[in-house]
């Protein structure tokens, strides 16, 4: 099965080297190998189903709604539950034949409904022992939240360009210059991960309008303060800990990233 | 106790292989492919 050491390939250099670059390449040799497709334990599952597709037309014909419900649903869910299976979608599959062969039970054969909920347990438990060695896909995930909220980076965007535009021709014009920049580094950090914006709040709003402020006195005619040096140096030095936090954040979430596949991959050896 | 000892999926790995398959076909049998035999000739 080519997708099988495809996952352990990519999952093996990912716990190897740990980094970025070895993430991204097991991911990508994931995502260019087709999702898995179990064999005859998946499909076989629907043709337990067989008599209902014979019973189909004798219902149309006698035209009994409660037992025709029955066997469409049956047969319905239970090819769906196989095809969810074929997605790697395993546990939900199980269910969902479940589901089926307790609907079929209860309404298609008009067996007694606790009976026939104790069928549909039988039968999603049979689908279990089945394919309990099969790997199980991530679901799908959850729609991220909206990536760049694009209205909150570009009032500090703004800000930005006019303290660079209007910097050069201040007094103390180059320690405004390398504040800016290292303002500009962290939103750039925040661009690339717009999850972490909540993190750099309190900077956007305080730090960066700071500066902003600063930067209209002083070309409005004011003349800088002595300690104006040293609390541009002191927003530099943070604008660059907060980006050097960020970076550690995100290497701790790559950290545990790996640690889950690792472990993921250990369990399905073991 | 661990939470892992307790899981049905801890404690269906516990089987093994033939027996899993063969007690999956019986129970689909018995809970699937009946239920639909007695629909089709009831």
């Amino acid at each position: 099965m080519d997708w099988k050491r495809a996952l352990k390939q990519g999952a093996r250099a990912a716990a190897a080297k740990a980094g970025a670059g070895a993430v991204r390449a097991g991911r990508e040799r994931l995502d260019a190998t087709p999702g898995p497709i179990f064999g005859w334990r998946v499909w076989l599952l629907p043709i337990f189903f067989w008599p209902l597709m014979l019973d189909l037309p004798v219902e149309i014909i006698r035209g009994n709604a409660k037992h025709l419900v029955g066997t469409l649903l049956g047969l319905g869910l239970s090819w769906y539950a196989a095809a969810l299976m074929a997605r790697g979608r395993r546990r939900m599959g199980a269910r969902l034949f479940g589901v089926a062969a307790g609907l079929a039970a209860g309404l298609a054969a008009g067996i007694s409904p606790p009976i026939a909920v104790a069928l549909g347990f039988g039968a999603w438990f049979g689908v279990r022992l089945l394919t309990a060695d099969l790997p199980e896909a991530e679901p799908p995930p959850a729609p991220q939240p909206e990536a760049a909220k694009p209205d909150q980076l570009i009032g500090p965007r703004r800000q930005l360009a006019l303290i660079t535009a209007r910097a050069p021709r201040l007094p103390l014009g180059l320690l405004l210059l390398e504040a800016a920049r290292a303002m500009q580094g962290v939103i750039e950090d925040l661009e690339a991960r717009p999850a972490r914006l909540h993190e750099a709040r309190r900077f956007l709003a305080v730090h960066l309008d700071g500066l902003s402020r600063i930067v209209e006195r002083l070309d409005a005619g004011a003349a800088p303060p002595e300690t104006l040096p040293s609390l541009l140096s002191d927003l530099t030095a943070s604008a660059r800990k907060l980006r050097s936090e960020l970076r550690v954040a995100e290497s701790e979430a790559l950290d545990i990233q790996v640690k889950v596949l690792a472990e993921r991959l250990r369990q399905e050896e073991a | 106790m661990n939470r892992n000892t307790l899981s049905p999926d801890r404690f269906v790995a516990n089987i093994p292989l033939p027996l899993r398959l063969l007690g999956g076909l019986g129970l689909l049998g018995l809970c699937a492919w009946l239920p639909a035999m007695i629909a089709l000739f009831r």
